[in-house]
């Protein structure tokens, strides 16, 4: 095992992380600030990715990068709509109203656009590879991580230094005190909820050229995206990312060395977490 | 109404902090068999969180509880609830959906130990205990309605009703007649003491009530800020000057 | 005593509709009786998530991983094992017992919403293991020749061992809701701390809920296999553990037959539809949006009693 290898594969691993905390972060925002289990999100995911197709076949790929999101964050607002009656109710209600509208979009979407392959054509000069460490990384690999870091670090910036991130902040730690304050909650919740939608829809549109385009996978994408936000912590955004990262290393490096059971860590990871820490590696204990 | 000389509930040294905000403060509280002990002390002396930690519901930052001479400290608040000591809550806590004699149903099932039987009919087990309990209580007439749209005093009946179908050694009361008519509390308290002469049952209660607290106390304890001030019968109190200082400007009535 | 059950209107509803579906399936067409024995294995299945559900803080977001569990287990012993029929399925009762005991005890080890994500958890990482453990379950091929009981020959004969199964099971279930344990279960829906003061270890009780409950699904899942006469990964899907709650959300969760109906519903709806078009799993995610939004409790709701009707 030369050192070049395995720091390649950490690269990868590190890489991979970042994508994950790009799928993750729409789902955290959404349960952070929301308290809402939300099954939905593989679904939007996925439309974004199909949206880049469609997009990027009639436009080109930049028009379906910006136009894209937004057409999944428009069908997220309709969703809202009919969720605003849930907020208060138990949370097998959330799930199971999640999970309807996750198998309606998904068969939309199969209805839609149908079951064959579907490719997306890039850019010439994102279709390349560039050598690095002498292996060669696809150039659209490194877009996208570029893209994820930019993107975090916009979310960092948000979060920490604007005055919405700053009421979003406080919806997520006092939903009811910020109530009091005679903010409009409920537009704000509509709000984040579309802002979650669009970054997964965004998170799609990214992946598409590179994973298999397909509506019935948007499930195990979603759980993906779950045992990530359980590992971090459900409300803690920074969690997600640097369990994203965790996670994405331990995945390269599981299916550089145990190819059989890498499968199966994600998963082994979430229990494990859960039995110890419940409240995931960065999330604050509840009470 | 005295006791029998034993002690059944002790307290050494319990201390409870939130942060640097100290709750409970070195409490050293010692409760005789049989008698009916009041906690008395303006609002955040402490008393409700002593109460939580005699039960478990809250831990303890140090100290240790004794029910009987056995170490209940780390004891996890069902086996406490199991060994005799019954808890009533500011906020009544029934089987809102279920009715009158399913609650007390409940816990007749609970105290006689068929909580694992999967085999008898349940709808009708322990009907005669459920019966005498509901009899006790004034409740009879209400056994089937849905104990979450019962009043505010009638819950707090049920409440007691439910407790004492466990036949508890030790009742914790949590200002049982805070909420209800002047009228209504006196005939709780009288209730409460009465099942406690036929049961033989110590009962700690904390109460704002004066009226309550100098009738129906045989001694009363005073809390402020954590501490434990004193302890003594209710003359003993009313002439203590440092509890009448405690309690300048609040209403005694 | 038959004015008992006449009163009864629960025991008279069972009574009556397995006398109809008895006499149905001995005049229906083959692949009719095959739909009413999909549903009777459904029905358990969903009866059995049932059982948690009312159980205060149990949302068991992957019971399929019992139904597999049982299929699998089943299937192996007969198929690859040669163990005889009877064998084969009392051990693989008794190793769903032990699995649920096992897993039902790790998922309880937290909070209300701790058990929800363990439990889905765990029904992930089963599915990833029957996916990838290829020598052992045939991956994503599955495995077929899981024999039927010998009995009774024919489709007929199979009819009505399930009918025989789930009716007992259904029984069975049904005296647990109805007993003194019953009562505790919905004490414990209602205010486990409650409970709890009232001397009784919560976490122990729930942990025999769930046992109880997984080892009915993990019934059904054997039921299933042999109706299949194979094995499929499927068995355990995520998916499975979805229809299973929506099936109880859509019948009504506060009632004893109420996840039946809503098993049967979600049967009907999913053969109908999916001769007509493929997309019928989106049909069923609109008719749960219905039924959220609409009803307060599903079919049979309302009342929160789990023993009336």
């Amino acid at each position: 095992m030369e050192p070049a290898q395995l720091l390649c594969q950490f690269m990868v691993g590190v890489g991979g992380g970042m994508i994950l905390f790009l799928m993750a972060a729409g789902v955290s925002i959404i349960v952070s600030g929301m308290n809402l289990i939300n099954f939905v999100q593989g679904a939007f995911f996925m439309l974004g990715a199909l949206m880049c197709y469609s997009l990027s076949q009639v436009l080109n790929f930049w028009w379906a990068l910006l136009f894209g999101p937004l057409a999944v964050a428009c069908v997220g607002g309709f969703a809202e709509l009919l969720l605003r009656p849930l907020y208060r109710k138990t949370m097998l209600y959330q799930l199971l109203i999640t999970m309807g509208l996750a198998f309606l979009i998904i068969d939309g979407m199969d209805a839609i656009w149908g079951r064959e392959v579907k490719v997306v054509a890039l850019p010439d000069y994102l279709n390349t590879t560039t050598p690095i460490l002498g292996l060669d990384f696809p150039m659209y690999y490194i877009f996208i991580v570029a893209a994820s870091g930019v993107i975090a670090a916009g979310l960092w910036l948000m979060f920490e230094k604007t005055r919405i991130g700053m009421i979003f902040r406080a919806i997520i730690s006092n939903r009811p005190m910020v109530d009091c304050l005679g903010i409009n909650v409920t537009l704000l919740f509509s709000i984040m909820f579309a802002f979650g939608v669009w970054l997964s829809g965004l998170a799609g549109v990214l992946m598409a050229p590179i994973i298999g385009i397909d509506p019935q996978g948007s499930m195990d994408i979603l759980f993906s995206m779950m045992t990530v936000l359980v590992i971090g912590g459900i409300k803690s955004m920074k969690g997600a990312f640097f369990a994203a990262l965790l996670v994405g290393v331990i995945n390269a490096f599981g299916s550089m060395f145990l190819p059989w059971f890498y499968a199966l860590i994600p998963a082994a990871l979430m229990i494990i977490v859960l039995l110890i820490r419940p409240q995931g590696l960065f999330g604050e204990k509840e009470g | 109404m005295k006791g029998t000389g034993q002690v059944i509930l002790r307290t050494v040294d319990i201390t409870k902090d939130f942060g640097s905000l100290r709750a409970v403060d070195r409490v050293n509280l010692e409760i005789d068999e049989g008698e009916v002990r009041a906690i008395i002390g303006p609002n955040g002396a402490g008393k409700s969180t002593l109460l939580d930690i005699v039960t478990n519901r809250s831990r303890p930052t140090f100290g240790n509880s004794y029910f009987r001479g056995s170490d209940i400290t780390n004891l996890p608040p069902f086996a406490i609830a199991a060994h005799g000591v019954g808890r009533c809550f500011q906020v009544s806590k029934l089987f809102a959906g279920l009715t009158v004699f399913e609650n007390v149903q409940i816990a007749c099932i609970s105290k006689g130990r068929k909580v694992y039987n999967i085999i008898s009919a349940g709808n009708r087990i322990f009907e005669i205990e459920v019966n005498g309990i509901l009899d006790a209580i004034g409740m009879k007439a209400m056994a089937g309605e849905e104990a979450g749209y019962l009043s505010y005093g009638d819950q707090r009946r049920l409440e007691i009703g439910i407790t004492l179908a466990m036949k508890p050694s030790l009742l914790l009361l949590d200002e049982p007649t805070a909420g209800v008519s002047r009228a209504e509390g006196h005939d709780l308290m009288q209730l409460i003491k009465s099942l406690a002469v036929d049961q033989n049952l110590t009962i700690v209660f904390i109460e704002h009530d004066m009226d309550m607290v100098f009738k129906y106390a045989d001694r009363i304890s005073v809390m402020h800020l954590g501490q434990l001030i004193t302890t003594g019968t209710p003359d003993d109190i009313r002439g203590n000057a440092m509890v009448r200082a405690i309690y300048l400007g609040e209403q005694v009535a | 005593m038959v004015q008992r059950l006449i009163h009864n209107k629960p025991l008279a509803f069972g009574l009556s509709a397995t006398v109809i579906l008895t006499i149905l399936a001995a005049f229906l067409p083959e692949h009719r009786s095959e739909l009413i024995t999909r549903m009777l294995i459904m029905a358990l299945f969903a009866t059995s998530i049932n059982m948690q559900v009312g159980s205060a803080g149990m949302m068991p977001l992957g019971q399929a991983q019992f139904f597999g569990l049982g299929a699998y287990a089943f299937g192996l012993l007969c198929v690859k094992g040669g163990v005889p029929f009877p064998y084969g399925l009392f051990f693989a009762l008794l190793i769903s017992l032990f699995a649920g005991a096992m897993i039902g005890y790790l998922c309880l080890r937290g909070d209300s919403l701790t058990f929800a994500l363990l439990h889905l958890a765990f029904n992930i990482l089963l599915v990833s293991v029957a996916a990838k453990w290829i020598s052992l379950t045939e991956g994503d091929q599955g495995f077929t020749g899981v024999p039927r009981p010998g009995l009774i020959p024919g489709d007929f004969g199979f009819y009505l061992f399930v009918l025989f199964v789930v009716l007992v099971c259904f029984i069975l279930i049904w005296t647990i809701i109805n007993s003194p344990f019953g009562k505790v279960m919905q004490g414990l829906r209602e205010n486990e701390e409650r409970i709890r003061f009232l001397g009784i270890d919560s976490k122990r009780f729930q942990l025999v809920v769930f046992t109880f409950s997984s080892l009915f699904a993990s019934v059904s899942g054997i039921l299933w296999a042999m109706m299949q006469r194979s094995v499929f990964n499927t068995y355990m899907s995520l998916i499975l553990s979805a229809e299973g709650l929506m099936m109880c959300l859509i019948g009504g969760m506060s009632s004893f037959f109420g996840p039946s109906i809503g098993a049967a519903i979600v049967v009907i709806v999913g053969t109908i539809a999916s001769t007509y078009t493929r997309q019928w799993q989106g049909l069923l995610g609109l008719i749960i949006i219905i039924c959220v939004l609409g009803f307060r409790g599903g079919i049979l709701g309302g009342k929160k009693s789990t023993i009336g009707l």
